[in-house]
């Protein structure tokens, strides 16, 4: 009996010994308790909705953001702009300085990867959930196709040819090399036409601000003129324009038709460009000129509204000027003068002045309330209360950082919520607390007067000078300027134009990357550090030397001229 | 000589080829004193024919309850015999076996011992007077021992003590008995015609008959191969510690344990060198009972402490495979089975005052309006020199705060510190009862600590309750269990010491009407006290329980089966109501936090010797380990009222809720060979394959092997004839491969973070949506970081046993440890934790034990300890991390990383002296008072190119000295503990400025440090007000010898303590941190705090005290 109980205990110490061997990954295998992995967060149709939103939400924050001063880099340094403080925060500044370890080099490669590494994790990771209908689950990777072929255009136009990653990186990877220019417009190409043709039309997309085949389209024509396939540019062009449901706002619209008062501004001067830059109007069903709106909303408590502050960034100091007698002349920044900038970044000579020259007071873009080109002094201490400054340059004058015009659409004049008013007494006269410095209106990725100028470049490119001359007057006509002669009409004429309906909107640095253009355009316009530092290299930013570092595995080229 | 008593151990197997009956002598042999199951004069029946001997003396036993034990080496236990025996008792019994064989038996107690008598000494024996001598062992408590051996000195004659540690045995009168037993030191007695003897052996902790705890089993101290030490504790029993951490404090070479400065706090602790570059993964594994541990040190009741045992090198540590990298230490909790017979009833108390060894005292009024002169020189005294007063200089207008300006008219003068500290002490009671009933032993204690800190509210009280049970159920089975109680309670809180030392003398506390005063120094400088009106309830507890079964699995003779199963639960509770919180509407928050922890250990022990000289000690583990945890927190402020505080957080309206939870669990398997031949060569060679959810989905096992070997050479023919002086010397060498667990758990595994502030807005005026995004990578190559070390080792003792010691040496290289490696942006990620780099680590430890002097009366023993650690920084990222191109790894500026330095370096500026008024050299930008800082780059700027590695963070080396003088019934044991820099080692920054820097003048109270004036232009520190630009820190040597234990214990006499019922009865007095010498200066060297205002003081304790037993 006692054998047996021996037996026993000699089987039972054995299955214990194996037991626990059988099954020894279930056993180890790690399951996240309070934190959300990839394996459980993207299995849901509504778990690519919130991806998507991280996805809108960076793209936001790269492009129109204050976080980074990097987020200026494509629009400063460049023609139009100069940095106002020669301190290089907010932008490239001197080109000497412009080198493989400037943040600006990196900003923009870190966070255009960033998206196109958020869009090939939905891309990849979506394949195996089931949606009610295929054509739903399409139009979802259509959007995170968008994204990528975006940035894919974004970086081709800025560094030139990038490393291609088109599937989410799931283990170290070191050893990245670059694809050629061409390689990296064709990845665009291919996503974006993808994207043209599965996303919905914008009346159908899901949420306000969501991408759409006509934005697909539109960017596809861009990234066609990069490869050369203007006939392609001309037929994605047209999915835009000749798109019933998107034209060139030519009538008032919105929120501002009828004159307003209050807050010390009012204005009945408005126009349709004017309409384009006011608040709520980016959105609104009247707009048919938008393509692709960014969403900001007002900083009001509400997480995810952005911070972009080009009021701030771009807009002078005119609060601070004396009048001639030393008194000082402004009662504080105010909202019928724009706002509480700071001057950071102003414009060039050419941008205040040559570029206007032919059209001074007919094109309506040049003009108030588009334009702000003098102030009013308004203290009423001040003796000169209610005499333009133009006229009597005060104490501290300067047009460097007092003094300088800027484009209203860079705030919201005369529309600031009630927040940015300490008192109602301040509202009433529309001085604005320390917290102003932000824009809360809406901005356009994309809207329609650019496609025309996208068309009139690929016109340009087949020498159809007429057609091109053509479409660059659909979008003068609109404020009043006169037409161009299709003799006239030449690459840089084009960039003229886009400086003049597009300034304080295109990131620049773009358009000048994608044609070779940023050397020869700051050199002759820029007359600050900028142009004289500018060297051809310039055309293509730096590839960053921490990514070089990094990738270890493998050389990432740097661009030619820069050293690393 | 290392003890006759091993090798009459060994003599009957010599005679005994079989190995079952070999197995079972050797149980008798070793076990005669654990059989005494009482049977008085029992009458037995035995009948067997043609049996071996050994077989029916098996049966005798078990039927009488008699134990046998045989003395001679040419007795026969194979020879055939028969018997036939009808309800006899024992003598009758043995008569009958032995009958015509030339045995001869001798019974004392319950022990029988065999004999063949020996004539040739008969002989002799004959023509002297022989006579009957009873005597008593006990050990220095006074408690029996059983089974202690008693030989006649020149004879193999001799018996064992039965269970009131008594024997009887026929002597010579002339002649000499030698008593010994394991973990005691042996003794020689003359008879000189005496009847009756006392003998009291004294507890030899450094026998090398020792048992040692190893992981997973024992050994004994003699077969080790690899750097294990055990922790002299009973040394510090006179010490008020919370922790046993601090009892080891310096007594054990390179075991590093820190200071405390605060009531209930765990001392940090590690073991030999820092192989890792995250200091916080450098704790050693702790191992209680066997089962690993989890919980805090001050769970444990020092007093319940039976052992602590320290895996110091890789080989002996790599059974514990990915956690040993930093050492493991081994706790054993007392049992049962250390006392014996009727129950030990044992109850101490004792008593600590605590006072600061060095306090920093804030200036009084007199002195801090001096001061406050003293920073403003150039307004408050008059030009050029500066040493004559300025008539007009109003010190009022230095001040910003009104509530100043108030107390410097009125005269006010008030010492925060005083009010903020108090005298602390420390109470311990501890009760615990222990024995052995039939077959179970028992371990019953109960422990009560209550600690009052230096600093006001510093409190901390501790309930621990422990029960260890063993039942023997039958032969072949023991069944137990152990446990733990641990209820500690760490509420109240306390004012922070800065915020105390900080406030000017010219203000106070309260009000007329003895009422905080919220800013009693204005500008939203809060009053420090406020803490203490927080309703705090802070409380830890902690349950653990193992059950376990031993079993003899009887057909493979020394195979043994244990099974572990233990559990562990514990809590921790954090409630507050703050009613000085959120700008006075008041906080409340309530904490909860669990963990629970099961471990199953099935350990298979094979234990055999044979043919004498090949001894075999296989083990084999199988395991599994799993953690859970959780949290949940609620808070909100802004309550209407506080009424009811945390307990109705509801009220309040700013609600946050907060949770947290995590899982982990462990598989290994062990295997350890242990080999010894002829009690000379020894090896051991181990492999552990250890899985961890942590690790990453390809790598979930690693596999740590090792093997040590060792030569005792003091067992050599060669050294038969060796010099007297040497009793023993063993070598020992061993490699082994460890891991450090550094990643934990889910660092391997990708992360998503789904948050509304990473979401959009579609549209105008809308709600934010959630955005998700992946925000790690998995890194499925993560694994432990691996150690491979070499351990080279001497044990010896010399001259009879008065010498005795170790000398260590070490070699480690760790690789593969875990950093944040940058990844190409292009992946859409920016770092990955990864294993890469390298350092290397090389130390040196001894221990040398003498014993000075050794009269009957007086006795003094002096250990030596002494240890040395260098480390090395072979590689942080990878040889590619170049951008110098010098063909060298870049070193890691911003985390103190410097390739081919060692870890901790000091990379600051070097300051040469202090610029003088009028000195012509003074640079732009700079004033007379600041520091001069070398322009290493000799650009003509200072700027942090001018830094360089100015020193090192770790010692140099430690040593500490023990003298122990016993003077009959008196002890004393004094420590001298130290920690030495030497040139450039065990330096740190030491920063007066922390004192609220250039705002001297406004507000801040201070110390008297040696600060610049025109009047003080030798002195070591900057002048006050305009600190230097870059460079504010001194570097200074934390070099100290402390005088760290002191106590006096007088043990009573057990002959009269016994008349009253008493077994043992102890008093003492000690003394703890009593003397520092050092050069440091500031709070305390050994903590490491300088002139900030923040520190705490090390604090000096008193302690009377007394233990008895019944």
């Amino acid at each position: 009996m006692k054998k047996n109980q021996f037996k026993l205990i000699a089987l039972f110490a054995l299955t214990m010994f194996v037991l626990h061997s059988c099954d020894e990954q279930a056993i180890l295998k790690e399951t996240p308790l309070d934190f959300y992995s990839p394996e459980n967060s993207y299995t849901k149709p509504e778990h690519f909705d919130l991806a998507a939103s991280y996805i809108y939400n960076i793209c936001r924050n790269t492009f129109y953001n204050n976080d980074s001063k990097n987020g200026y880099s494509l629009m400063a340094g460049t023609d139009y702009m100069r940095d106002g403080r020669n301190d290089g925060s907010f932008s490239i500044g001197d080109y000497r300085l412009f080198v493989p370890t400037s943040s600006q080099a990196l900003y923009w490669w870190q966070h255009l990867y960033e998206i196109i590494s958020c869009s090939n994790i939905i891309i990849d990771r979506i394949q195996p959930v089931e949606y009610p209908t295929e054509k739903e689950k399409k139009a979802v990777i259509a959007e995170a196709v968008f994204f990528r072929g975006f940035c894919y255009r974004g970086l081709a136009n800025i560094y030139g040819g990038v490393p291609l990653t088109v599937h989410e990186v799931k283990t170290v990877k070191l050893d990245f090399v670059r694809a050629t220019r061409t390689e990296t417009y064709q990845q665009s190409a291919n996503d974006l036409k993808f994207a043209a043709e599965n996303l919905p039309e914008k009346k159908d997309v899901k949420n306000i601000g969501r991408v759409n085949r006509t934005a697909a389209y539109h960017f596809l024509a861009e990234v066609y003129l990069s490869l050369g396939k203007n006939d392609s540019a001309i037929w994605a062009a047209n999915k835009v324009l000749q798109d019933p449901n998107f034209s060139i706002m030519t009538q008032r619209f919105g929120t501002r038709v009828s004159p307003t008062s209050g807050s010390g501004y009012s204005t009945s001067a408005g126009n349709s460009y004017w309409d384009l830059f006011q608040m709520k109007n980016q959105n609104s069903p009247e707009n048919k000129e938008a393509i692709w709106v960014v969403q900001i909303e007002p900083d009001d408590g509400r997480l995810g509204t952005g911070n972009y502050k080009p009021e701030r960034i771009f807009g002078p100091v005119y609060y601070s000027m004396k009048d001639p007698k030393g008194v000082a002349g402004f009662i504080g920044p105010t909202t019928k003068n724009g706002g509480r900038g700071a001057a950071y970044l102003g414009p060039t000579d050419y941008f205040v002045n040559g570029l206007w020259t032919s059209d001074w007071d007919n094109d309506l873009r040049n003009l108030e309330p588009n334009m702000i080109r003098d102030y009013l002094y308004d203290n009423p201490a001040s003796t000169y209360f209610g005499k333009k400054v133009s006229e009597n340059p005060g104490y501290v004058y300067d047009t460097k950082y007092y003094f300088y015009p800027i484009m209203s659409k860079t705030s919201q004049r005369g529309d600031e919520p009630t927040f940015l008013y300490a008192t109602p007494a301040d509202q009433a006269i529309g001085l604005l607390n320390a917290s102003a410095s932000k824009t809360y209106h809406d901005w356009y990725y994309a809207r329609v007067a650019e496609t025309y100028l996208i068309r009139a470049e690929a016109y340009l490119a087949k020498d159809m000078k007429p057609e091109a001359a053509n479409d660059i007057n659909t979008v003068r006509a609109r404020v009043n300027a006169k037409p161009v002669s299709s003799n006239d009409v030449t690459i840089d004429y084009i960039l003229d134009e886009r400086l003049r309906e597009l300034a304080y909107e295109e990131p620049r640095m773009m358009t000048l990357g994608r044609l070779g253009k940023i050397y020869d355009r700051v050199r002759l316009y820029n007359s600050g550090t900028e142009g004289t530092t500018v060297a051809p290299r310039n055309n293509l930013f730096p590839i960053p030397y921490n990514e070089i570092e990094r990738n270890t595995g493998a050389v990432l080229e740097q661009n030619p001229g820069y050293t690393n | 000589m290392r003890g006759k008593f091993l090798i009459r151990m060994q003599i009957p197997l010599k005679l005994c080829k079989s190995f079952s009956k070999r197995a079972l002598l050797l149980t008798i042999a070793y076990f005669t004193f654990v059989l005494t199951i009482s049977a008085q004069e029992k009458k037995i029946t035995i009948k067997q024919t043609n049996k071996q001997l050994s077989e029916i003396l098996n049966e005798i036993e078990s039927k009488s309850g008699y134990s046998f034990l045989v003395r001679s080496s040419d007795l026969n236990l194979k020879q055939i015999v028969s018997i036939d025996a009808k309800n006899l008792i024992i003598t009758e019994i043995l008569s009958i076996l032995f009958k015509n064989k030339g045995i001869n038996y001798e019974i004392n107690g319950k022990n029988v011992s065999i004999y063949i008598p020996q004539k040739s000494i008969d002989k002799s024996d004959l023509q002297k007077e022989s006579k009957n001598v009873f005597g008593t062992v006990t050990d220095e408590k006074g408690v029996p021992i059983i089974g202690a051996s008693i030989i006649i000195n020149g004879t193999t004659k001799g018996t064992i003590t039965d269970v009131n540690g008594t024997f009887s045995l026929e002597v010579q009168s002339d002649s000499k008995i030698k008593i010994s037993y394991i973990g005691y030191l042996s003794k020689e007695v003359a008879i000189n015609n005496q009847d009756r003897l006392t003998i009291t052996l004294i507890e030899d902790t450094k026998a090398l008959e020792e048992v040692v705890v190893i992981g997973y089993g024992s050994m004994k101290k003699i077969d080790l191969t690899g750097a294990v030490t055990s922790a002299n504790i009973n040394a510090f029993k006179e010490s008020p510690n919370v922790s046993i951490m601090q009892s080891l404090q310096g007594s054990v070479p390179g075991l590093n344990i820190g200071q405390v400065n605060e009531a209930g706090e765990n001392p940090s602790f590690t073991i030999r060198g820092q192989n890792t570059f995250n200091a916080g993964n450098t704790g050693p594994l702790i191992v209680v009972d066997g089962i690993i541990y989890k919980g805090g040190m001050n769970d444990l009741n020092p007093s319940d402490v039976k052992s602590v045992d320290i895996l110091k090198d890789a080989s002996s540590a790599s059974i514990y495979g990915s956690r040993a990298a930093n050492g493991v230490i081994l706790i054993t909790t007392l049992s049962g089975e250390a006392k014996a017979g009727k129950p030990v009833i044992t109850y101490s108390t004792s008593y600590s005052t605590q006072d600061p060894v060095n306090i920093l005292r804030p200036l009084n009024r007199e002195q801090w309006i001096t001061r406050i002169k003293d920073a403003v020189w150039d307004k408050a005294y008059l030009a050029p020199d500066y040493i004559t007063p300025n008539p007009n200089f109003n010190i009022e207008s230095e001040w910003v705060a009104e509530e100043i300006k108030q107390g410097y008219v009125n005269g006010t003068d008030f010492n925060w510190l005083d009010a903020a500290t108090q005298t602390g002490h420390t109470k311990n009671d501890f009760l615990s009862i222990s024995g052995k009933n039939q077959g179970s032993t028992y371990y019953i204690s109960l422990g009560i600590t209550d600690q009052l800190g230096y600093i006001m509210n510093d409190k901390f009280k501790r309930y621990t309750g422990k029960i260890n049970i063993e039942n023997k159920i039958n032969k072949w089975l023991n069944i137990g269990v152990q446990t733990n109680v641990n209820f500690g309670d760490y509420s109240g809180m306390t004012p922070t010491m800065g915020d105390i030392m900080r406030m000017s003398p010219l203000t106070s506390p309260y009000d007329q009407n003895g009422v905080l005063i919220r800013q009693p120094m204005g500008q939203n400088v809060p009053n420090p006290f406020q803490p203490t009106q927080i309703n705090d309830l802070n409380t830890k507890m902690s349950l653990f329980g193992n059950l376990y079964a031993d079993i003899n699995i009887p057909f493979i003779k020394g195979l043994t089966y244990r099974i572990n199963y233990s559990h562990n639960y514990r809590t921790a509770d954090r409630f507050q109501t703050d009613p000085n919180a959120s700008n006075y509407q008041g906080s409340a928050s309530k904490y909860n936090e669990s963990e629970y922890d099961w471990t199953l250990d099935n350990i298979l022990t094979y234990n055999r010797t044979f043919n004498v000289d090949h001894k075999v000690l296989l083990t084999l583990v199988s395991g599994r380990e799993e953690s859970q945890f959780e949290t949940t927190s609620a808070s909100n402020s802004v309550f209407p009222n506080l009424d009811l505080g945390y307990n109705n957080l509801s009220v309040g309206s700013n609600p946050e809720v907060l949770s947290t939870a995590w899982d982990e669990s462990s598989l290994y398997y062990m295997g350890r060979a242990h080999y010894s031949y002829k009690n000379k060569y020894l090896g051991t060679f181990t492999l552990r394959r250890d899985g961890f959810s942590g690790f990453s989905e390809t790598k979930k096992f690693a596999i740590f092997p090792s093997a040590a070997l060792a030569w005792i050479i003091s067992e050599e023919k060669f050294m038969q004839n060796k010099p007297l002086t040497i009793e023993f010397l063993k070598l020992r060498a061993s490699y082994g491969q460890t891991g450090n667990r550094t990643a934990g758990r889910y660092s391997t595994l990708a992360k998503v973070t789904a948050k509304t502030a990473n979401g959009y807005i579609y549209g105008d005026d809308g709600n934010v949506t959630v955005g998700q995004n992946v925000t790690s990578i998995s890194n499925s190559d993560l694994q432990w970081e691996t150690t491979l070390g070499t351990n080279l080792g001497i044990d010896f003792s010399i001259l009879k046993n008065r010498i005795t010691g170790n000398i260590e040496y070490y070699n480690t290289n760790t690789s593969n440890i875990l950093y944040n490696r940058n990844l190409p942006y292009a992946s859409g990620f920016s770092t990955i934790t990864y294993n890469i780099g390298q350092i290397h680590n090389q130390g040196m430890e001894f221990s040398i034990n003498t014993i000075n002097i050794k009269t009957n009366d007086f006795r003094w023993e002096t250990t030596f300890n002494f240890s040395i650690n260098r480390n090395k920084v072979i590689s942080i990222v990878g040889k590619w991390n170049d951008a110098n191109q010098d063909g060298i790894e870049d070193d890691q500026i911003s985390n103190s990383l410097f390739i081919g330095e060692p870890l901790n370096a000091i990379y600051s500026y070097n300051i040469t002296g202090i610029y003088q008024l009028g000195d012509p050299n003074i640079p732009a930008g700079y004033k007379p008072g600041q520091y001069i800082v070398t322009d290493l780059n000799e650009d003509g700027l200072i700027t942090t190119a001018d830094r360089s590695i100015i020193g090192y963070k770790d010692p140099n080396y430690r040593f500490s000295l023990a003298n122990t003088f016993k003077y009959k019934n008196f002890s004393l044991f004094v420590f001298i503990n130290s920690v030495q820099g030497g040139k450039n080692y065990y330096m740190a920054l030491n920063d007066p400025s922390s004192w609220g820097g250039s705002t001297a003048t406004t507000n801040s109270n201070a110390v008297a440090w040696d600060y610049w004036t025109p009047a003080n232009p030798n002195a070591k520190y900057q002048q006050l007000f305009y600190p230097t630009p870059v460079a504010n820190s001194r570097i200074q040597d934390r070099s100290f010898i402390r005088l760290q234990n002191v106590s006096l214990s007088y043990q009573f006499d057990n002959k009269i303590l016994k008349k009253i019922g008493i077994q043992n009865l102890k008093l003492y007095v000690s003394g703890q941190n009593l003397y520092t010498l050092t050069n440091w200066e500031g709070w305390d060297p050994e903590t490491g705090q300088g002139w900030g205002a923040n520190g705490s003081p090390v604090l000096r304790s008193f302690t009377a005290g007394l233990d008895v037993s019944f």
